[in-house]
């Protein structure tokens, strides 16, 4: 397994470096911001405000950086068997006393690794700044856990219907490129029918139908898309 | 037709066919290759051989009948199976990415089986080096590289689909060498698919030829030859006998000389035909196994 597990490491090794970019570039624009801020703050003349909270932007960044690996999450779904076939390498791999099972424990541990790394890391910071508001309660701005618990579970809920949609379209086809895509708009595709649900049945609970609609369709479509993507991956013959 | 034998056959194949819609590559193809044997399997282009070797390796489900290899049938053991075969592609598709030692130690981790002294012994000869991405090989060092991967296990069956395709003379003898060896000293089954009828003649013990997915023949390389002749014979009259000879393959009339491919030919297949009327000089003609192939699928084709 460890051989396997190095392959798919190795193979998804552009993705994991988008990935890292990904991960750290809203942190490189806050640093960048925050330095900027700094230098303005020492120059009266230029009539700039007085410097930001550098906890909320650090915390903002974090948010971002969680956001952006959705777009990593994607491209490893859709990578994952319709890049094999696309490079045909999964025509030498057929050929070999590899089983299918092992090929699909491996992608998933990495998807899991590499997801656990980058959210692990956010959450990490986001962890960090809860301590120093908390440490430095005159210095903390009026911030809700809902400001930062709502969008986590949006990412989370959003993550899901990207990763299961690029997964099936994945194990279905040929094309990464195509994978990728229906991961990506599959969110957005979910959003626009409930809205359109909630004016036709109930606009006066649009809000409720949307919200809670979005978090137990995002859940089935996962469940579901997931399940028939991995059968048909495990039970196909062709490579 | 078939060569049957006593023996549990290496490869068994029943029945086998394979429909693309309204295509069939492979129609009803029974055979029996005898372990320790060399079968080369030949056919024009879409004959059905990859096809066949797909359904034998378990990444084709046929349609119809069975294959099996070693006793095992693909589809329901895959996994046993390919731990007792080595496969030779046409097209090499391994990582591009990966070093030469890298492919080693990943399809090394793989087998339960793995004969290091003869991978070593393999890639000295090949003169592979090993530190040379995949990416960078040359298509006859790509093919090298799968012989080794292909037999480092000690497989009891090796499968080579066209694998000299598009190599030079001298990288397809290097190869060609590589595969003698191997059966030479380790007494392996081997089908192996081809264009190249002097690989077969070189190679192979017995031969199979396939067309239109049909398997023409199935035979002993030496009674093959031995027995398809074609003679050339002088039409006195211009017309061809209505009685044609038995075992025909092909003919053709140009002028007043006709000429008839025959299987299963004896003396008095031809005494035979110097006795029909408007017959006048016969000649025997030994074939090659070049033009008795051309023969065979120039008959097929004049049927069809």
């Amino acid at each position: 397994m460890k051989w396997v597990l190095w392959r798919e490491y190795r193979l998804n090794r552009l993705i994991r470096i988008v990935g890292a970019v990904l991960m750290l570039l809203p942190y490189v624009f806050v640093l960048i911001g925050l330095v900027a801020a700094h230098w303005m703050s020492e120059r009266p003349a230029i009539g700039a405000p007085s410097p930001p909270n550098p906890v909320l932007f650090v915390g903002g960044a974090a948010l971002y950086s969680m956001a952006l690996s959705l777009l990593t999450l994607t491209l490893l779904a859709g990578n994952a068997f319709a890049g094999e076939r696309a490079d045909r390498s999964a025509e030498y791999l057929a050929y070999l006393p590899l089983s299918r099972l092992r090929r699909l424990a491996a992608k998933l541990l990495l998807t899991l690794g590499t997801m656990v790394s980058i959210w692990g890391f956010n959450i990490l910071v986001l962890l960090v700044l809860y301590f120093i508001l908390l440490a430095t309660p005159s210095a903390a701005p009026s911030v809700k856990p809902d400001d930062v618990l709502i969008p986590l579970g949006l990412f989370a809920l959003s993550g899901l219907i990207m990763f299961s949609v690029a997964w099936l379209v994945s194990s279905l086809q040929s094309s990464p490129t195509f994978a990728v895509a229906a991961g990506l708009i599959a969110p957005w595709l979910l959003a626009l029918a409930l809205q359109g649900a909630a004016f036709l049945f109930d606009p006066e609970e649009f809000g409720f139908i949307v919200v809670i609609g979005y978090a137990v369709a995002a859940l089935l479509l996962a469940v579901a898309c997931f399940s028939t993507g991995t059968w048909y991956y495990l039970r196909r013959v062709e490579p | 037709m078939t060569t049957t034998t006593d023996t549990k056959p290496a490869i068994e194949l029943l029945g086998l066919t394979k429909r693309f819609g309204r295509t069939t590559a492979v129609d009803d193809l029974s055979l029996r290759v005898a372990p320790g044997s060399t079968f080369g399997l030949i056919g024009p282009n879409g004959a059905g051989k990859t096809t066949t070797i797909k359904m034998l390796m378990g990444v084709l489900t046929p349609t119809l009948g069975l294959a099996r290899a070693l006793g095992i049938d693909a589809e329901v053991e895959p996994l046993t199976l390919k731990q007792r075969v080595g496969y030779v592609p046409e097209a090499h598709h391994m990582d591009r990415w990966m070093r030469v030692r890298e492919v080693v130690a990943f399809c090394r981790s793989l087998y339960v089986s793995w004969n290091e002294d003869t991978c070593r012994e393999m890639l000295d000869r090949f003169e592979l080096d090993e530190s040379k991405k995949v990416k960078q090989l040359s298509k006859g060092m790509l093919v090298k590289l799968s012989l080794v991967l292909a037999v480092s296990h000690e497989p009891e069956l090796l499968v080579l689909d066209e694998p000299m395709a598009g190599l030079d003379p001298l990288a397809r003898e290097e190869f060609l060498d590589g595969v003698l060896r191997t059966i030479c000293e380790r007494g392996q089954t081997v089908l192996f698919s081809t264009h190249s009828l002097d690989d077969v003649q070189r190679l192979a013990d017995t031969v199979g030829i396939l067309h239109g997915g049909r398997l023409l023949v199935h035979r002993n390389i030496e009674e093959l030859l031995a027995t398809t002749k074609r003679l050339r014979a002088t039409l006195t009259n211009g017309r061809v006998p209505d009685r044609l000879p038995d075992n025909l393959i092909w003919q053709r009339v140009e002028g007043r000389e006709w000429l008839v491919t025959v299987g299963e030919f004896t003396e008095e297949t031809a005494q035979r035909l110097r006795a029909e009327e408007g017959v006048g000089h016969v000649e025997v003609i030994d074939l090659g196994l070049e033009d008795l192939f051309k023969d065979f699928i120039r008959g097929q084709r004049a049927v069809s």
